[in-house]
């Protein structure tokens, strides 16, 4: 390639110097101010003639040689005019170093670059983490709603009946349910299943034949004597109370699983079809639950009136599971892809308690478990389905917040859902919006992650495998891939991603289960703005103040479930942080604040979308400079959740190349069933040399939930960082 | 956002003496937050051209006290040869 050849001449002596102005470094000598000016006038035209020679093809300048150029170009002017004292603000001699910058810059664009890696990779991050784990193991179960007869009194008259097979044969089979089937032709009919599901062939019924046995359950006797004694649900509720407070924990769970299955007969599609629902009182409920057994013949069970669905059951089994004395409350999340809504419990069993869940057709999953998060997973290999935005605790009256699974945790990460008000922090404590361009390599033993972003686009790849074989860990595996885009000037930004991700769940017993894939799409957008309120020789105050908004979707890729699995998620937030320098800008302090809102739905009956505050956030800190060569930075911050409060304190010193920096996180829970009380601690160590850095991270947490021991967690992970370009 | 904290641990590394550090903290302090920024930006960026500025600075201090021709037009070379070094460079 021809080399540029680099020629500028000295300025001609017979230029026309600058008028003559006093210098404010020295009034009584004879100031050199008449030789800055010159070579203020030389620099000028120095720039001006690189910025024509950067546009010569021939010149394949590499980006930081220019970046180089043009911070010596404001360098130069800047120096020249400080030296001269000419204004109390030094002002570049031709132009402000935007100026510069876009002469030298649009320069550059005119050149046609081949691909460059190390233009492309301007930095690399590596970290490499691990954790230890409590082995954990359990075996999981599930026990399904029975059938209970209590003599001929109490026998529905549609448990028994005759079944003729083809060779003659005549036998007995007990009658799980009957549903209208409408044949190809239009016709009618109604079909009667066996307890395996099965539509059994020629039903005969012919129930004074039947000699029934007899179950003799005590929870069903007590159950099904309260439905046909009662007249309201009132009457009802207050039976059950009086009538189970000899029973134990697990009879009182058969009573619900035969409250969700008996209701489950009135389930209504169409409600679940159009996506409308609305609240069902409890005596009508009840109506529907004596239905079963008073006054029902066979044409009645088998149209059984409409009622509601996941929501309006659960709700009510919530409800009977009170009246009975034991805890409940509603759980959302997906269900083979769709939305749907089912009751917990906390039980003892064997002596020990747990978290247990009952379905809204009367499956009982007990966990084995009061670690609330981990219990979510095992309802999720239940359903085989996790949800990414719909995961809310509520009671019989409202919705109340999201618990998310270990899964979803995952499944957040690889999608880059972050939660609003990160987004908003990181944008008003810079006061500016910032992307690291670069290749993020992360290492985990059950999560590698690769991440590279170039100006506006970027593109992640996640990997994982649950090699912990963690039972409460519903997926087996995982891979997604995400673009990102992201554009932002001075007051707007705008970023988003699109994920998708190939889902591999853990089934019920422990092996791979299902395989699905879900699309997840993000948008955020942001506003910020920054205002310098004082200034002088104490220093200045800056306030950044901003808001921003995210919405994000997720659905699947071949959505087949008869209600819609879509699920979405918006989010707004809005802050400001008031930030003093002092004056060299060696200290600094600041005080913020931020507030969340979220859209979430009421409740889990009518699930009408509203307004829910979300966190508030109270920030404090600074950066203080101790002595020559130690800066501490210290942040503090209290965060307000719906179901709790939360503070944490971070210090960070910086001693020469090492770093040492210390967290402590305290939790008070007010729903100790679904959030912990929990303390962690957590130490870094790093050293930091030129393009390099490295960090230890170890940390302790405690957390412990209600009725639950305390647990301790530990976890170490390195941070290796090569910075290629600063 | 660059900090001065950031700056001192380079000039540290770089052995640039306190005097010419203050001179240095002296300059970025009457610039404006954009260009204390990008000259910020440079330093920590082009770590071994710190003493390079510096020198420079000092120069055109010493000569504002006092009308000399020779260093006016030293410091004329060495920022030609600068950014002649960076064109070349540029070029590799």
């Amino acid at each position: 390639m021809k080399r540029f050849e680099f020629s500028i001449d000295s300025p001609k002596k017979e230029e026309t110097p600058l008028a003559k102005q006093e210098s404010v470094l020295n009034l009584e000598k004879e100031s050199g101010s008449e030789n800055l000016r010159e070579i203020a006038k030389r620099e000028n035209i120095l720039i001006g003639y690189i910025a024509e020679k950067l546009k010569d093809p021939l010149i394949n300048a590499k980006k930081e040689s220019i970046r180089l150029l043009t911070a010596f170009t404001i360098f130069m002017g800047a120096s020249t005019a400080y030296a001269e004292g000419v204004v109390e603000k030094t002002e570049l001699a031709d132009g402000d170093d935007q100026h510069i910058a876009q002469l030298l810059e649009s320069s550059k664009e005119k050149q046609s670059a081949q691909f460059d890696w190390k233009k492309a990779i301007e930095k690399i991050e590596i970290s490499i983490g691990g954790k230890f784990q409590h082995k954990q193991e359990y075996e999981t179960s599930v026990m399904t709603p029975t059938l209970s007869k209590l003599g001929n009194e109490g026998l529905s008259a549609t448990e028994y009946f005759k079944v003729k097979h083809d060779d003659g044969t005549v036998n007995l089979q007990p009658l799980q349910y009957a549903a209208s089937l409408t044949t190809l032709s239009g016709e009618v009919q109604t079909a009667y299943y066996d307890k395996d599901g099965n539509i059994l062939v020629n039903p005969e019924v012919d129930h004074s034949e039947v000699e029934t046995e007899y179950a003799h359950s005590s929870a069903a006797k007590v159950y099904i004597e309260s439905i046909k004694t009662v007249s309201s649900n009132g009457e009802f509720f207050n039976k059950l109370k009086t009538a189970t407070e000899k029973l134990g924990a697990m009879e009182k769970v058969e009573i619900l699983q035969m409250v969700a299955f008996d209701l489950n007969k009135s389930y209504n599609f169409d409600m679940s079809k159009e996506d409308e629902h609305y609240a069902i009182s409890d005596d009508v409920t009840l109506n529907v639950l004596r239905g079963n057994y008073i006054g029902k013949n066979m044409e009645d069970l088998s149209s059984p009136a409409a009622l509601g669905t996941c929501g309006n059951i659960s709700t009510y089994l919530v409800k009977v599971a009170k009246s009975m004395g034991m805890e409940g409350w509603l759980q959302t999340g997906s269900s083979g892809g769709s939305n749907d809504v089912w009751m917990g419990s906390v039980v003892e069993r064997d002596g020990k308690k747990e978290i247990v869940y009952v379905t809204y057709w009367g499956d009982f999953v007990p966990t084995g478990t009061l670690n609330y998060k981990d219990s979510r997973g095992i309802m999720e290999r239940k359903m085989q389905s996790i949800s990414a935005f719909n995961s809310y605790v509520g009671n019989e009256e409202s919705t109340l917040f999201e618990v998310a699974s270990k899964a979803q945790d995952n499944i957040l990460d690889a999608a880059n859902v972050r939660p609003v008000g990160d987004i908003l922090e990181k944008n008003i404590a810079g006061g500016n919006f910032s992307r690291d361009n670069g290749l993020e390599i992360s290492i985990n033993p059950d999560v590698q992650q690769l991440q590279f972003t170039k100006d506006h686009f970027g593109l992640a790849i996640y990997n994982f495998s649950d090699v912990y074989a963690d039972p409460y860990q519903s997926m087996e595996a995982m891979q997604a891939i995400r673009t990102n885009f992201s554009f932002n000037g001075d007051n707007f930004g705008l970023e988003g991603d699109a994920t998708v991700m190939n889902i591999s769940m853990k089934d019920f017993a422990g092996s791979r289960g299902k395989s699905y894939v879900d699309i997840i799409g993000r948008v955020a957008g942001s506003f910020i703005d920054s205002r310098e309120l004082t200034k002088g020789e104490y220093g200045k105050l800056v306030l950044n103040y901003g808001t921003t908004i995210q919405s994000a979707i997720k659905r699947a890729l071949n959505d087949s479930s008869l209600n819609s699995g879509t699920e979405l998620k918006m989010e707004g937030a809005a802050g400001a942080r008031l930030t003093y320098f002092s004056p060299n800008d060696s200290n600094k302090f600041y005080i913020g604040a931020s507030d969340t809102m979220q859209f979430q739905t009421n409740n889990m009956q009518e699930q009408k979308v509203v307004i829910a505050e979300g966190i508030k956030k109270f920030t404090v800190g600074g950066s203080v400079k101790v002595h020559e060569a130690a800066i501490l930075n210290i942040d503090a911050a209290r965060s307000d959740y719906a179901w709790g409060r939360e503070y944490d304190l971070k210090a960070e010193a910086g001693v020469g190349n090492v770093v040492l920096g210390g967290e402590y996180k305290t939790a008070n829970s007010e729903f100790k069933r679904f959030y912990p009380d929990s303390d962690k601690v957590g130490i870094k160590v790093g050293y930091k040399k030129n393009a390099w850095e490295v960090d230890l991270i170890g940390f302790k947490k405690t957390e412990q939930y209600a009725s639950a021991e305390k647990v301790n967690d530990y976890g170490a992970e390195i941070k290796l960082k090569i910075i290629l370009w600063p | 956002m660059h900090d001065w904290e950031s700056v001192q641990l380079v000039l540290e590394e770089q052995k640039i003496n306190d005097q010419d550090e203050k001179i240095l903290e002296k300059f970025l302090l009457s610039l404006g937050f954009q260009e204390r920024q990008r000259i910020m930006g440079v330093l920590l960026g082009f770590p071994t051209e710190c003493i390079f500025f510096i020198d420079l600075l000092k120069k055109k201090e010493i000569l504002a006290k006092n009308k000399d021709d020779a260093l006016k037009d030293e410091i004329m070379r060495m920022e030609k040869d600068f950014m002649k070094k960076i064109l070349i460079d540029a070029q590799k």
